[in-house]
């Protein structure tokens, strides 16, 4: 059952965590996101949030655009498929993949392999793309402030520190709203995974797992991601009916718990399915079995 | 949906209390309430459902499942119909992603026939002297109701590891053929882990004595047929000539189980029961009783209902049976294993409620709170998964040390010894000729008089690590068998198995166990303590004072004890007079395995009049 917080005029607000009700409501035609400021103050709170953050030169982010949206979906397919290592050239050299595979093996820091993960990414879509300290910490800054609120981020806000970091990025990203997404967002499900991988590699069971099991045990899906509902609602899941402008939140790493695999991670079979699922796990795989050829550093 | 706020409060004050002092170090009060603490922790954070896509099944004509208990399980849960069907998954403990079985060559490291040999294998017969043996072939009798994993896998590759040099095991190399796999997986299941199926229902309906298909069912309340079938199977269900009319199950003119004629083990003395494998004189013993209850409740369900037919007293006999072994269960044999006030409160609690079973008995159940009057009057919750049995369960409840290697079978008005044998002698067919040559009071005197073994380190009983060849033609040793069983099924190893619990792992071997020789053995076997499978380390774990298992394993039970009532609608919301007849809730509440004892072997009056608990160790009449 979801957890729906509605107080009149203050917040409509419903947490979804489930992983079947999940399901059910991304894919409800009358849940979409459409981030058009509406509702009691708190949604719009939220919905303002995100549209001075997450927007370029007047488009949101990919991942924060309609289901209708036919650009965002054509985009979508030619990025899955120029992404998938089968089909493409090389999307990342065995240089870089010697120096991922030795960070698993306890060498180097979270911060260089974040770098490099940033820079591997950005050629995605950009060959010239050149990531350094500044990008990732510019990019740890925005994924904290999207995984939800804390006090320090008003600091960020007052202090410009956080518009600083958004416009690096940017300006990184040539303006491209793809290349945005992946270089600021995307990037950090792979750097905790390798994470996740390092710490997997130095325990006892390393020698005795197989690839799905590296992955599900390495890959998590993000915090939680925003969705709106369009017009009124009526569904078994939460008690009262919802309103146009209720935000639905919808808890991927609380449901992740049961079922941490690629349905969860990368929405795989749903209309907002990661483009970037086949290199993400492919890299992480390469990586894992290269880190497997030498011991870990003690 | 979560814990409410109030739940949550609690278990989150003893998470934190719980990183200074483990619940049992706790004075009572406080230790009963972290008890609960822990219960809410786990059910909300360690249950995990495995279904993708279950089955829509159609609501079966003429079979009434809002008073009865489907033969398969269906239809316990009116929402979700299959839950804990016969052939529904097993769940999870820990969270999937940690469930991926084991791979080679981590598989077979370290060599689970060297921690057979080294660690496992029984030097000298440890005894708990708390307990009698009946815990032992309770336990067995109550698995076989849960769970089984139904035929292993003779198609596959089997698993294959070397035999040590200078071991004295017949071949060079152990095979042990794999878990049967679930046949029924779908593109849902792509990249999840390998899942396994319950042949049993999972619910606590007494299908080991009943069945988990309605075919068997039929078998087990049928007059069986004098020679076998030609192609060997089960009598037909449809035969209803020999069904009986009368709604009892089957027992020959001596009140003892017929002979299987269709045994799939080929033993011509093996006895016919709905679960009959692995079979001893311990559940022959149990099965007798409880079968024998089953027709004394049919026949007092027969003067107070003369005009219902067979199998309405069939159904009712079975719902009133099964409910009164969950309440043996709970407010007898746990409080038996785990001999702490907190537990021996705890357990009784969770069936009478914190006011206990004195004001039940004088005022009736105050509320419908599962704390206040306990579980069997609140209503039916699932939490957070699905109701199944787990991977988890299943693996702490690998307790075959509790069986001894040799028993003695003593007369009970005197303690004269009638026979001493091993074993071997009590397996299979051997249940019969003992059940032939012994009378049934005096089996039942032996096992109160008897000790089970302790779950420790270095009593693994002998006969199980070199069992006879089965129907596959493979020798097995269960111990080796054990523990590559859980890292098959991707059972956490020991401290990864903490971890999900939320308890502290062992950093060293020295943390794990404080004895100072079993230290130095899994420090040569394992090297690193994080390897230590989880049966070893339960079994060498330090205990809790008056506990005979550990407390790791505990952790599983905290949850999965209460969930097997709490579950089930029909020992929740459908546990009423409405449902089991007035007669039959009172059947319950008033009989216990004292009761079923003496009702069946009424010669045993003496020995158990001032017994507080019919598990603890019966004292010996000698004249």
């Amino acid at each position: 059952m979801a957890w729906h917080i509605r107080v009149p005029g203050l917040v409509d607000v419903v947490l979804v965590s489930d992983p079947a009700e999940i399901r059910a409501l991304n894919d409800h035609p009358k849940i979409d996101r459409n981030f058009i400021p509406r509702g009691p103050l708190i949604n719009r709170l939220i919905v303002g949030r995100i549209r001075r953050w997450f927007e370029i030169m007047g488009q949101l982010l990919p991942s924060l655009q309609p289901h209708g949206d036919h650009v965002r979906a054509e985009r979508q397919q030619q990025l899955a498929a120029s992404l998938s290592p089968t089909n493409a050239a090389k999307l990342w050299s065995d240089a870089e993949l010697d120096v991922l595979a030795a960070y698993v093996r306890g060498g180097g820091d979270d911060d260089a392999a974040g770098i490099l993960i940033q820079q591997i990414v950005g050629r995605l879509f950009d060959p010239l793309y050149r990531a350094d300290t500044a990008t990732w910490k510019a990019a740890k800054m925005i994924d904290q402030f999207r995984d939800g609120f804390s006090p320090v981020q008003i600091v960020w806000q007052l202090t410009g520190t956080l518009r600083r970091a958004r416009n690096l990025l940017v300006e990184r990203a040539k303006d491209d709203r793809w290349a945005m997404h992946g270089t600021a967002i995307g990037v950090h499900g792979i750097v905790q995974a390798l994470i996740r991988m390092r710490q997997l590699r130095a325990s006892a069971p390393a020698k005795s797992l197989g690839d799905d099991a590296v992955l599900w045990r390495c890959l998590a899906p993000p915090k939680q991601v925003p969705r709106t509902v369009e017009a009124a609602l009526e569904t078994p899941l939460v008690s009262e009916q919802l309103s146009a402008g209720t935000v639905v939140m919808l808890q991927l790493a609380a449901a992740g718990l049961q079922a941490p695999d690629a349905e969860m991670v990368f929405m795989r079979g749903h209309w907002n399915a990661c483009p970037a699922r086949a290199f993400a796990t492919e890299l992480l795989l390469e990586v894992w079995r290269h880190s497997l050829q030498e011991p870990v550093v003690a | 949906m979560g814990a409410s706020f109030f739940e949550a409060t609690i278990a989150g004050i003893y998470r934190v209390i719980n990183r200074w002092r483990v619940w049992y170090q706790l004075p009572f009060p406080l230790a009963v309430i972290n008890l609960l603490a822990l219960r809410i922790d786990l059910r909300w954070r360690n249950l995990f459902d495995t279904e993708t896509a279950p089955p829509s099944l159609p609501i079966p004509a003429d079979f009434d499942i809002r008073r009865c208990r489907t033969p398969d399980g269906t239809f316990n849960d009116l929402s979700k119909t299959w839950m804990g069907m016969a052939n529904a998954r097993f769940g999870r403990n820990a969270p999937l992603a940690q469930t991926f079985g084991e791979q080679p060559p981590g598989l077979y490291e370290p060599n689970p026939r060297v921690i057979s040999r080294e660690l496992l294998a029984r030097r000298e017969f440890v005894p708990v002297k708390t307990v009698n043996l009946f815990l032992a072939a309770w336990l067995q009798f109550m698995v076989h109701d849960w769970l089984s994993h139904g035929v292993n896998d003779a198609q596959s590759p089997p698993l294959r590891f070397p035999v040590p040099e200078g071991d004295d095991w017949p071949t060079r190399e152990m095979t042990i053929l794999r878990t049967c796999p679930d046949h029924q997986r779908g593109p849902a299941d792509a990249g999840r882990p390998a899942t396994y199926r319950n042949t049993a229902t999972h619910w606590w309906d007494g299908s080991q004595m009943y069945g988990s298909d309605l075919k068997t069912q039929r078998c087990v309340r049928s007059t069986p047929p004098k020679i076998s079938s030609s192609d060997g199977s089960l009598p037909p269900a449809e035969d209803s000539s020999r069904l009986l009319p009368d709604g009892k199950l089957y027992l020959d003119a001596t009140g003892h189980l017929p002979i299987d004629p269709n045994a799939s083990n080929h033993d011509p003395m093996q006895e016919l029961a709905a679960v009959n494998g692995n079979w001893w004189i311990g559940l022959s013993a149990m099965h007798t009783l409880f079968t024998r209850e089953h027709n004394a409740i049919v026949d007092r369900l027969h003067v107070e209902y003369p005009d219902k037919d067979g199998e309405w007293l069939f159904q009712k006999a079975r719902l009133i049976n099964a409910a009164m072994i969950a309440k043996i269960h709970a407010t007898e044999w746990t409080p038996a294993l785990l001999q702490t006030p907190t537990l021996q409160y705890a357990m009784r609690g969770s069936w009478w409620g914190a006011l206990g079973d004195a004001y039940f008995k004088a005022f009736g159940r105050p509320a419908h709170d599962e704390i206040l009057s306990g579980i069997p009057s609140s209503a039916a919750e699932q939490y957070a998964a699905p109701y199944a049995i787990t991977e988890e369960f299943t693996a702490v409840y690998r307790l075959h040390s509790l069986i001894p290697d040799d028993f003695s079978f003593r007369r009970h008005s005197d303690d004269q010894g009638l026979l001493a044998c091993t074993f071997q002698d009590v397996l299979a067919g051997g249940a019969t000729r003992i059940q032939h040559r012994i009378p049934f009071e005096d089996i039942l005197y032996s096992f109160g008089t008897s000790y089970p073994g302790a779950p420790v380190l270095h009593n693994y009983p002998n006969h199980l690590r070199r069992l006879p060849e089965n129907i596959d033609l493979i020798k097995t040793d269960l111990a080796a068998t054990d523990i590559i069983r859980d890292r098959e099924r991707g059972v956490p190893r020991y401290c990864a198995f903490r971890r999900l619990l939320r308890m502290p792992a062992p950093k060293t071997f020295q943390e794990l166990t404080d004895n100072n020789d079993w230290q130095r053995e899994l420090q040569a076997i394992y090297g690193d303590v994080e390897s230590v499978d989880l049966l070893t380390g339960t079994l060498a774990e330090t205990k809790p004072s008056g506990f005979a298992i550990s407390d790791t394993a505990f952790r599983i039970f905290i949850v999965m004890a209460g969930r097997r009532i709490k579950s089930d609608r029909f020992l929740t919301d459908d546990y009423t007079p409405q449902v089991y007849t007035p007669i039959g809730i009172d059947w319950v509440e008033q009989n216990g395995f004292r009761e079923v004892l003496l009702r069946h072997a009424p010669m045993l009056g003496p020995i158990l009049a001032d017994l507080r608990n019919t598990f603890f160790p019966w004292p010996k009449l000698v004249h």
